[in-house]
């Protein structure tokens, strides 16, 4: 492993820490909302609730709304990851690749705000 | 739906993700004309499954490729900023075209698809010494398979931000991650080697999916009954996938891979055109 290798470890090693915990925090609210539909013998929805209905939803008891619940977080993890990406290039001093992340993370907080909009 | 319908989505998903975390593809190209073909899914809602899909397999199978040092960080961050705006403007676009048009365009990439990827196969990747390496792109990795260091110094970045862009466009539009383009387009064009390209790839396809899967979202494109088997037969697939990249050489796969997207591409193309050959 070279030295620049090494010095690039840490950004590697916080984008996996990143993509496999929010891959378990949206894995484990998907199986206990399955789980859920399943005690309550509630078939799956053919359609997602929107985002706005969620919260609501979740306290009137109503296990599909964690379905789609886990479906948002895991959309969500790349654009954490990329956050961890940024972060760590600017701590390494890495103006050029920290703007690029920057530049990425701007474009997807476009397109969530576009379909929060909707 | 009913289980042996969730069961037998969930098969082919995982499957498709095995595939597709093995080339960098994600496993969308695969998903989205089976869910059609053979499950008689409707196409938009087949591409807002397979983007959810698709960004899970990434989620996923980047962890591996990224302590493999497949992924090249810097580069995916470079081409994910034209990927990305295209992903956003091609989901956009998706939710209103007409599905024969999407059906079509999906069964003309296929086939372009299969050809890049045989023209690839004897792809030489340049030493690096001595090439210019003006964003400090150049990466190397240990290859298990051929048990040596592989460095690299990616090239041609206009054409390649190009293309990213394309790629981005075709998977809001498409539901896929862009990786059939990508992986091509990084080995041919940018000279990376391919089992970087697929690492690179298969982790942009995550980040370029959530611009067009919070589109579908919003839009109510998403099934739970399609997505729920999707999901499970996509990260098992995924899991296997991404572990043997790490073993197999890529000459003999690349040719399976080319069988199968030239059938799915065809068949996708005679849909479209409503023609109907028996026996295909």
């Amino acid at each position: 492993m070279d030295d620049e290798t090494k010095r690039e470890e840490v950004v590697y090693v916080d984008a996996i820490r990143s993509l496999r915990y929010g891959f378990f925090v949206a894995a484990g609210l998907f199986i206990v909302g399955v789980a859920w539909s399943l005690f309550e013998r509630q078939q799956l929805s053919s359609t997602v609730l929107p985002f706005r209905q969620i919260p609501g939803e979740l306290r009137d008891g109503n296990p599909a709304a964690l379905i789609d619940l886990s479906i948002l977080a895991l959309l969500i993890v790349p654009v954490i990851t990329v956050i961890t990406i940024a972060v760590n290039f600017i701590r390494l001093g890495e103006r050029r690749y920290a703007l690029f992340a920057t530049l990425v993370l701007i474009i997807l907080f476009i397109s969530i705000t576009l379909s929060a909009l909707r | 739906m009913d289980w042996t319908q969730a069961i037998e989505l969930s098969i082919a998903a995982a499957a498709a993700g095995v595939l597709g975390s093995m080339l960098g593809l994600g496993g969308g190209v695969f998903l989205v004309p089976i869910f059609t073909l053979f499950f008689g899914v409707d196409t938009r809602i087949a591409i807002g499954a397979s983007a959810v899909a698709v960004l899970a397999n990434s989620v996923v199978g980047s962890s591996v490729h990224l302590s493999s040092r497949f992924t090249n960080l810097r580069l995916a961050m470079l081409l994910e900023i034209t990927t990305a705006t295209g992903a956003l403007v091609g989901a956009l676009i998706a939710v209103h075209a007409p599905v024969r048009l999407l059906t079509g365009i999906f069964g003309a990439v296929l086939t372009y698809a299969a050809v890049s990827m045989l023209l690839k196969r004897n792809a030489q990747i340049p030493d690096p010494t001595g090439l210019p390496d003006p964003l400090q792109l150049g990466a190397t990795y240990y290859d298990p398979a051929t048990k040596a260091d592989v460095p690299y110094i990616p090239t041609h970045l206009g054409g390649g931000l190009a293309i990213g862009g394309v790629a981005g466009v075709l998977s809001g539009l498409l539901g896929v991650g862009g990786g059939v383009i990508k992986v091509p387009a990084m080995n041919v064009i940018m000279r990376v080697p391919v089992k970087a390209a697929a690492g690179t790839s298969a982790f942009m396809v995550g980040i370029t999916s959530v611009a067009s899967s919070f589109v579908f979202y919003s839009q109510g494109k998403i099934d739970p009954n399609i997505v729920i088997p999707s999901l499970i037969g996509i990260v098992a697939g995924a899991q296997v996938g991404s572990r043997l990249t790490r073993r197999i050489r890529s000459g003999r796969l690349t040719i399976v891979f080319v069988i199968v997207l030239i059938y799915l591409g065809v068949r996708l193309l005679l849909e479209a055109l409503h023609i109907s050959i028996p026996g295909l």
